[in-house]
């Protein structure tokens, strides 16, 4: 432990100590001499006077002096640098693989062996430890001391979670910061670890070896569960070198449903199907018995409550106006299927009478306006208002100008004219979500040709598409709780050949899910997915979902952790990029400024400077 | 009693200061007395008085009276102090630390101004007086006389005083005491810092032979309020000793002993039957020629 200082040039202000003490040097004779006729009775009062005197000049030469040091050093910001930490000292991180694929028999007591070891042969200076499965967590800050890494190693379990070396890559760097850093990492070196799209921090210096945790002999796994046609469906996955002989075992709700046994091959995939029919809701849950392999994938997870659908309404035109809803209802139900967003059509004429329709629906299409009062654009504006998003496809059917008006007052629109010559469709910015699907691949909406569209100004809108000619072709606008977005030509192959082109099909499910919002609740999630507790172990958990009532989720294991591929040490760290970023000698770490600011010794050092002066007034008015 | 103050300004120690000649001093300070005295309704002092007899072939024609023969073509001459009303001894101090001062004058200037006027008002008084300057031993001495040039050797005397050194009045007085063979008034002008024991022995036995004694202790206001603020180096002024002092430390012991000091003097003075005047340097000097009038009065 010793005295850092977070800016230390302003210990040159050190320097202006030395100017009490000049000054009490030279004043010391320059005390004026007063001729006085009663020094006889000066004489008889307390003799000790001169003594006082030279003590009270010591004491406020003290308290001057003291008074500048303490300034020089409050400016400087002190701090205690702990033992926690060792601000530019050489740091040793322990990381320790808690991931399931070490749950098996005796591989987490190895691992264990090899973080102790890691412990006591770490480089002189701090020792930091790292437990990381899905999620990398500093267990033991870097601190000098080696007794509480190694209490807290030996202490490390298996969890639930997969393994995510991108996330222990970035604590470690961030551990680092600038000082002489080595990274040993206890791991069984799965290759599922590495994931495609992880985003991983470069590294500057810092050293990294591996501590291989052997791989076990082999595993049994459930690597999904699925209910097809009301029946369960259990994948198999063994990795081990013999064919095996395994039960799986059904239950729902916690009551034994059924169970079959199975042979499986070495190294083989096998689905297991059930022949009881499944109940119409509940919590489904298989497991088999795999006492050498992983325990946290011998189990799996499914609900089958029947899910709320999310419904979105189109509006067409009376009469043949379906044909207006037919690209877009198709595409949407293509991806959807029977279990997502369900797309149902009403006539605009019928609007006004059937308003259930819209109070059900999650999200409205206009794509017919013909035969809409008043009465139902009232409604379509209160729905929105109420926090529903609405789709306007311009078209021949559709009113453009008394439905913006009705919506969007600010947004002036023209009659659509043709496009001459005809013009291709672009996003502005592929992040947005309805252009979700297409990521790199935006281009392909170029494909399409429209020929005629609508013009519009004014209203300040999001512009999310353009034409190539400029003009806005998709804008979103916002209104009270809900949204509205116009698309200035039409989704039914009157304009445009978008509906006949492939990139057609999920621009409308992107556009659909847009408008439909989180309606939908994630049904299964992996293990460390959601927050709260209860989400880091595999199983059945509740949640609400904006103030519906409460849904259960299944919580599995990731499936990818059952994976036995495994990569060298070297591969391992050569994935890793590194900075040519070299260390900037003499800058202060974030662990400095956290401790500083943590102890804020700059302003005792104020405080008591202002308890000086106070002092030395006081005493300075004796005199 | 306080005399108006058209005449109080000639009693300002700080306009007195400004007069260049002693005897101008005594003089403006004596007159601008008398009037006010004139002008209020005090009564009883006897200041105006002339006598003189027939000249007679013999006599002194210094003592000639010229312009009563003037006026009435008579030869007349005055009196001389075998024939006045009082002997009057001023004994002056003039040890080191009557040089102090931190107003207009020093104690020693107001003394010798108040030696003076004193001097001059009892010339004017037909009374003869002397001067005794003195420390640690007697210094010079002029017997009382009303001879005319007297009052200007003893002015010139006054005027051209310097500091002496230590204090010791108790010698001095006790040799006056045994000088003055008739019965007198001492008038002692002092700043009695001194050994009170001593000192007031000593004015005792000047009582004691019959005289009447008038003690005017000098003090300048300085050394009666010790205004010093900083660490400052006080200077003896008789022994040249420094004495480095925060005076804030010692005020208040200072000021007690001080006032012990004149308290001490005050009582036992009045005790021994001897008048006691403290005086501050700062204030005019009315109040000292009231408490001689005083005093000069009750000898009738």
């Amino acid at each position: 432990m010793g005295l850092g200082f977070l800016s230390p040039l302003f210990l040159a202000g050190l320097a202006a100590a030395a100017i009490p003490i000049l000054l009490h040097l030279f004043r010391r004779q320059a005390d004026p001499v007063v001729p006085f006729g009663a020094v006889r009775l000066l004489r008889r009062t307390p003799v000790e006077q001169a003594q006082r005197k030279r003590l009270r000049e010591w004491i406020l030469l003290a308290l001057r002096t003291a008074a500048l040091v303490l300034l020089a050093l409050s400016f400087a910001r002190p701090y205690v640098a702990a033992r926690t930490a060792a601000a530019t000292g050489p740091l040793t991180i322990v990381a320790v693989d808690a991931s399931y694929s070490l749950s098996a028999p005796g591989q987490m007591d190895r691992a264990r062996e090899l973080a102790r070891a890691a412990i006591d042969g770490a480089q002189p200076g701090a020792v930091a430890l790292v437990r990381f499965d899905n999620s990398a967590d500093v267990i033991v800050p870097p601190s000098a001391d080696r007794a509480a890494a190694r209490s807290a190693a030996a202490a490390i379990a298996p969890g639930e979670g997969g393994t995510s070396y991108a996330r222990l890559i970035a604590r470690a760097v961030e551990l680092a910061e600038h000082r002489n850093t080595e990274l040993v990492v206890v791991t069984d070196l799965q290759q599922a670890g590495w994931n495609i799209g992880d985003e991983v921090p470069p590294i500057a210096d810092m050293r990294v070896t591996v501590r291989e945790v052997p791989a076990a002999r082999g595993n049994l796994s459930i690597a999904d569960l699925d209910a097809a046609d009301g029946r369960a469906v259990v994948r198999l996955r063994s990795s081990y070198s013999d064919g095996r002989d395994a039960t799986v075992q059904l239950a729902v709700d916690e009551r034994p449903f059924e169970q079959r046994r199975v042979k499986i091959a070495a190294g083989a995939t096998a689905d297991v199907v059930f022949e009881r029919k499944l109940p119409p809701k509940g919590a489904l849950e298989a497991a088999v018995q795999d006492d050498e392999g992983f325990a946290a994938d011998n189990r799996r997870y499914l609900v089958l409550d029947p899910v709320a659908r999310t419904r979105i309404l189109i509006v067409t035109g009376p009469g043949g106006g379906s044909r207006d809803a037919l690209y877009f209802q198709r595409a949407v139900a293509a991806v959807e299927g029977d279990a997502g967003l369900e797309v149902t059509t009403v006539s605009s004429d019928r609007v006004a009478a059937d308003d259930a329709a819209l109070q059900d629906a999650a999200a409205i299409v206009v794509v017919g306006t013909t035969g809409l009062d008043r009465r139902a654009l009232d409604a379509i504006a209160s729905a929105v208002d109420g926090g529903r998003s609405i789709l306007i496809a311009a078209g021949p059917s559709v009113e453009l100008e008394r439905l913006t008006a009705a919506l969007t007052p600010d947004l002036r629109v023209r009659r659509a004219e043709d496009a001459d010559p005809s013009v291709t469709l672009a996003p502005v910015d592929v992040r947005h979500p309805v252009f979700a699907a297409f990521g790199v691949d935006a281009g392909l909406l170029g494909s399409a040709t429209f020929r005629r569209y609508a013009r519009i100004e004014g209203g300040n809108p999001r512009i999310l598409a353009k034409f190539s000619s400029g003009a806005p072709a998709l804008v979103e606008i916002p209104r009270g709780r809900g949204r509205v977005l116009l698309f200035t030509t039409d989704l039914s192959n009157h304009w445009n050949d978008l509906v006949l082109h492939p990139a057609f099909v999920p621009l409308a499910h992107d556009l659909a899910r847009y408008l439909a919002g989180a309606a939908a609740s994630p049904r299964s999630v992996r293990v460390g997915e959601l927050p709260g507790p209860d989400a880091t172990k595999a199983g059945i958990i509740s949640r609400t979902n904006g103030g519906k009532a409460p849904e259960r989720i299944a919580v599995n294991v990731d499936a990818r952790e059952s994976d036995p591929g495994r990569m060298t040490a070297d591969a391992f760290v050569a994935v890793i990029p590194r900075a040519r970023v070299g260390a900037q000698p003499g800058a202060v770490t974030a662990d400095v400024r956290r401790q500083e600011a943590e102890q804020s010794l700059w302003r005792y050092g104020l405080a008591l400077m202002l308890v000086g002066l106070v002092l030395e007034s006081v005493v300075g008015r004796r005199g | 009693m306080s005399v108006r103050p058209a005449e109080q300004r000639f009693l300002d120690p700080a306009v007195v200061a400004r007069i260049a000649s002693l005897e101008l001093k005594a003089r403006t300070v004596v007159e601008g007395f008398l009037s006010g005295l004139h002008r209020s309704p005090f009564q009883g002092f006897s200041v105006e008085f002339a006598e003189y007899r027939q000249y007679l072939p013999g006599d002194d024609l210094s003592t000639m009276d010229w312009k009563v023969y003037a006026r009435t073509d008579r030869h007349y001459v005055k009196k001389y102090e075998e024939e006045t009303n009082l002997r009057g001894h001023l004994l002056l101090d003039v040890s080191g630390s009557m040089a102090y001062g931190s107003g207009a004058m020093t104690k020693l200037e107001y003394g010798s101004c108040l030696a003076a006027s004193l001097a001059y008002l009892m010339q004017r008084q037909r009374d003869a007086a002397g001067l005794t300057t003195f420390d640690h031993e007697v210094r010079t001495v002029l017997p009382p006389s009303i001879r005319p040039g007297h009052l200007r050797a003893l002015l010139v005397t006054l005027d051209r005083l310097q500091p002496g050194s230590t204090t010791d009045a108790g010698r001095p007085l006790h040799q006056l005491a045994d000088a003055i063979s008739r019965r007198s008034m001492v008038i002692v002008i002092s700043d009695l810092l001194d050994d009170p024991a001593r000192v007031v022995d000593g004015l005792k036995h000047l009582r004691f032979r019959g005289n009447d004694v008038l003690v005017f202790q000098l003090l300048d206001h300085a050394e009666r309020t010790f205004p010093f603020e900083s660490a400052v180096k006080f200077k003896d002024l008789e022994t040249g000793e420094e004495i480095p002092t925060s005076p804030n430390a010692v005020r208040a012991d200072y000021l007690h002993a001080v006032e012990d000091l004149i308290e001490t003097y005050r009582r036992d003075l009045r005790v021994a039957g001897i008048d006691y005047q403290l005086v501050d340097t700062s204030e005019p000097l009315d109040a000292a020629l009231l408490s001689y009038l005083a005093v000069r009065g009750r000898r009738g």
